[in-house]
């Protein structure tokens, strides 16, 4: 069964599979089915309900999840929170761009650091990193790159041949 | 005459707070678990609150004295949320936090919500004897905490002004079973007007009945009536959820926005040619494309490969994000609860965001270890020969080591369903958000000392790529594949001979690999591409027929290109089961040779 957005999908043959048989609508059974020619799929959308009575009071269904989702929300980082953690935390985007014709390379994704990690970096320290990245992966290949990403990732290009 | 600063405020009594975990029927342990963490939020006045009290050894803490402004109308909802917070590593010893085991993925949560005026009176008095709330929290099969409260109010909490503010805040107070049994109830009346409609389509009950997939998110957004197994959302609830809680927190996805959007430019951009340092650049390259179908198409999809490799840096797949049950310990000094990880559990995080109560407990729990492994390290210093210093220092300074790279490097222990909803909720942010208002929250993240000085000169191209991405990153919508929570063994007897090609036969192996064991549940972002005209079938069900949608898989992102010699679209993964599951959930996808 797919779900998408708020319908459950369906599918239905295009055309009957063999002479005599009944054309089938069910469940779609997987995604290469959507848009195949011999489907026709269909999304059932069901709508939220407009009244819902709680202690003789008339809700929405969708104020019921406005609720739902005030009370989780409280749960969530604000976004000052957020630059304040990653920055105390030596997080830093670094902003590598992938080498031309990397689509003959293989990508791998490194996660970590190579060099130790001190209590506050500058970003010439993080500049150190990047380049011992690059030794790094210059020792698994003589013709790999290394690629930062953030201070925590970093991408490893490899020659496929 | 202007009211008193302190008749203005509500003011909420200090708590003594006990945690106790049901071991049987009325049987009550207190939970012994090191660092297990509280938090008092109050949604009636909307504020994220950012307290936290450690629980001791005996389960018990104290949540302080607070004050809360009265100047805005009151939420309407559960008045005050409590949440707690343990780890429940595997292999625990009393009283030692494990320095191995600094990740988020066997944190324990637990939920409870009361009204003010539960906490604070009882039989129109100050009420002064302890009361118990069931908690409930993400152990699958029961509701396995309560919450014991020990209001310690004054005069001062019982003021007629005092009292009038927490009658105010109690009349808007809903409890969440009771929000949570109503939305199970509006399920089941859709799930009966869509089986009514299939029916007359030639859609048998058993088919549509057990395919109305559904799925549980009991623990983040405690909908979970007293009843355990009543605590899942249907597709039209969880879009919504999505959709809300995406607007809601719009802001705080911003920061990742940022990230996807550099990737964009430095990743797909620049290949193309342009001097992705210059904003009139980008915003010549990407009105162009904006011109033409194909040009739209192109744009959509380079943003979502940003979005994914933001995605990618921060958090990392495992399918142990999702807690099944808890074990419990019964040492000699107390009962401790240990995570039991299970493929098919529920999921635990905010759209791809830490709870702010687990950042919160994560970053205590370090600042702990690290003042326990300093006090350690001076007493073993001072009663071992000076020949062995050396090694404990080394010891010593290996846990430190730990510590800052947790940190400093924290990867988001996330599952499908998290990446997938971080996707669309980073693209309705990019759609949606009030432009003004994105603009400066750009400006706050890309000054911050989070970006380097490379990524900072960026912020104006990054401006000017998101006024272009607001339509192609309105039609991406997040998508669920095959049932969560779903038995469907009835199913089996019903597949009695080799159907025939077409739709049927697909259905059936669909239903073999279900029972098989061979699929769980997935979840993906989808860009909906092309749909003809909706027509209504009844009241609540209408029905819209799909030409193409592309799945853009968020946890195990690979990138296919011309020059790679065969590949199954962008899905596969390193775990033998889980690339099984995806082949089988995409089926037969063209190849690119």
């Amino acid at each position: 069964m797919i779900s998408l957005g708020s319908g459950y999908l369906y599918s239905t043959d295009a055309q009957q599979p063999l002479p005599g048989a009944p054309l089938s609508t069910l469940p779609t059974a997987n995604i290469a089915m959507i848009g195949h020619p011999s489907t026709h799929t269909y999304s059932l959308e069901c709508e939220l309900l407009p009244e819902v009575t709680i202690r003789s009071v008339v809700y929405t269904e969708c104020q019921l999840l406005d609720m739902v989702v005030g009370v989780a929300s409280c749960l969530a980082p604000s976004l000052e929170h957020i630059i304040n953690s990653r920055s105390r935390a030596n997080f830093l985007v670094l902003a590598g761009a992938p080498p031309p014709l990397c689509q003959g390379m293989s990508r791998v994704v490194m996660r970590g650091r190579v060099l130790p990690l001190t209590h506050f970096m500058t970003e010439a320290d993080h500049a150190e990193e990047v380049r011992a990245r690059e030794i790094a992966a210059q020792k698994v290949h003589a013709r790999a790159l290394a690629v930062s990403i953030t201070s925590g990732t970093w991408n490893m290009y490899v020659p496929q041949s | 005459m202007s009211v008193p600063l302190k008749d203005q405020l509500v003011q909420i009594c200090p708590f003594t707070v006990r945690l106790f975990t049901c071991l049987a029927e009325g049987v009550l342990e207190p939970v012994s678990n090191d660092g297990t963490s509280i938090a008092m939020m109050t949604p009636f006045n909307w504020t994220k609150l950012e307290t936290l009290t450690y629980l001791d050894s005996s389960g018990e803490g104290t949540i302080a004295a607070l004050n809360c402004r009265m100047d805005t109308s009151p939420f309407t909802g559960p008045n005050i949320r409590f949440c707690v917070c343990m780890d429940g590593a595997v292999k625990l010893k009393p009283g030692e936090i494990p320095p191995n085991n600094l990740g988020t993925q066997t944190v324990i949560y637990a939920n409870t919500t009361c009204s003010l005026a539960e906490l604070m009176i009882e039989n129109e008095q100050p009420r002064t004897r302890a009361f118990q709330l069931h908690a409930t929290s993400s152990d699958k099969a029961t509701c396995s905490f309560v919450l014991q409260l020990t209001p310690h109010g004054t005069q001062a909490h019982y003021s007629t002004a005092n009292v009038g503010h927490i009658m105010t805040v109690l009349a808007k107070h809903i409890p969440s079973a009771v929000i949570a049994r109503a939305l199970f109830q509006c399920m089941d009346v859709r799930r009966n007007a869509l089986c009514e409609a299939m029916k007359s389509s030639g859609v048998e009950d058993i088919n549509s009945r057990t395919f109305y997939m559904t799925l549980p998110v009991g623990s983040l957004y405690d909908l979970s009536t007293d009843e355990a197994q009543q605590c899942t959302v249907d597709a039209a609830q969880w879009n919504a959820l999505v959709e809300k809680t995406s607007s809601m927190l719009a802001e705080s996805h911003v920061f990742k926005l940022c990230e996807a959007m550099v990737m964009m430019l430095t990743h797909s951009v620049a290949s193309m040619g342009v001097n992705i340092e210059s904003a009139a650049a980008v915003h010549g390259f990407l009105a162009s494309c904006n011109a033409s179908a194909e040009g739209r198409d192109w744009v959509s999809e380079a943003a979502q490969h940003g979005m994914r490799t933001a995605n990618e840096c921060s958090f990392e797949y495992r399918s142990d994000s999702q807690i099944r049950g808890f074990a419990v310990r019964n040492h000699e000094d107390g009962v401790y609860l240990e995570a039991q990880m299970d493929s098919s559990g529920e999921k635990q995080n905010l759209l791809g965001m830490d709870p702010l109560m687990c950042d919160l407990h994560m970053a205590a729990k370090c600042a702990a270890l690290r003042s326990r492994t300093e006090v350690r390290l001076a007493h073993d210093l001072s009663c071992k020969p000076a020949s062995e210093h050396d090694a404990l220092r080394a010891k010593s300074a290996a846990v430190m080591g730990r510590i800052l790279l947790k940190e400093s490097m924290e990867t988001f222990t996330a599952d499908c369903e998290d990446a997938a909803a971080c996707l669309a909720a980073m693209a309705s942010t990019a759609a949606r958000m009030d432009p003004a208002h994105l603009e400066a929250c750009v400006h706050s993240v890309m000054d911050s000392a989070a970006f380097s000085s490379k990524a900072q000169a960026l912020k104006p191209s990054v401006l000017a790529a998101l006024r272009h991405l607001r339509e192609s990153m309105s039609t991406l919508q997040i998508g669920l594949v095959f049932a969560h929570a779903t038995s469907i063994d009835e199913m089996r007897s019903t597949v009695k001979e080799v159907a025939l090609p077409g739709v049927r036969m697909r259905y059936e192996r669909l239903v073999g690999c279900l029972n098989a064991q061979k699929l769980t549940g997935h979840a993906c972002l989808f860009n909906k591409r092309a749909c003809l005209g909706k027509r209504k079938l009844n009241e609540i069900v209408s029905v819209t027929e799909i030409q193409a949608v592309k799945a853009s898989e968020g946890t195990n992102p690979v990138d296919v290109h011309p020059s790679d010699s065969q590949c199954l679209l962008v899905s596969k993964s390193s775990l033998p089961k889980l690339h099984e599951q995806l082949s089988l959930i995409n089926g037969e996808m063209p190849t690119t040779r």
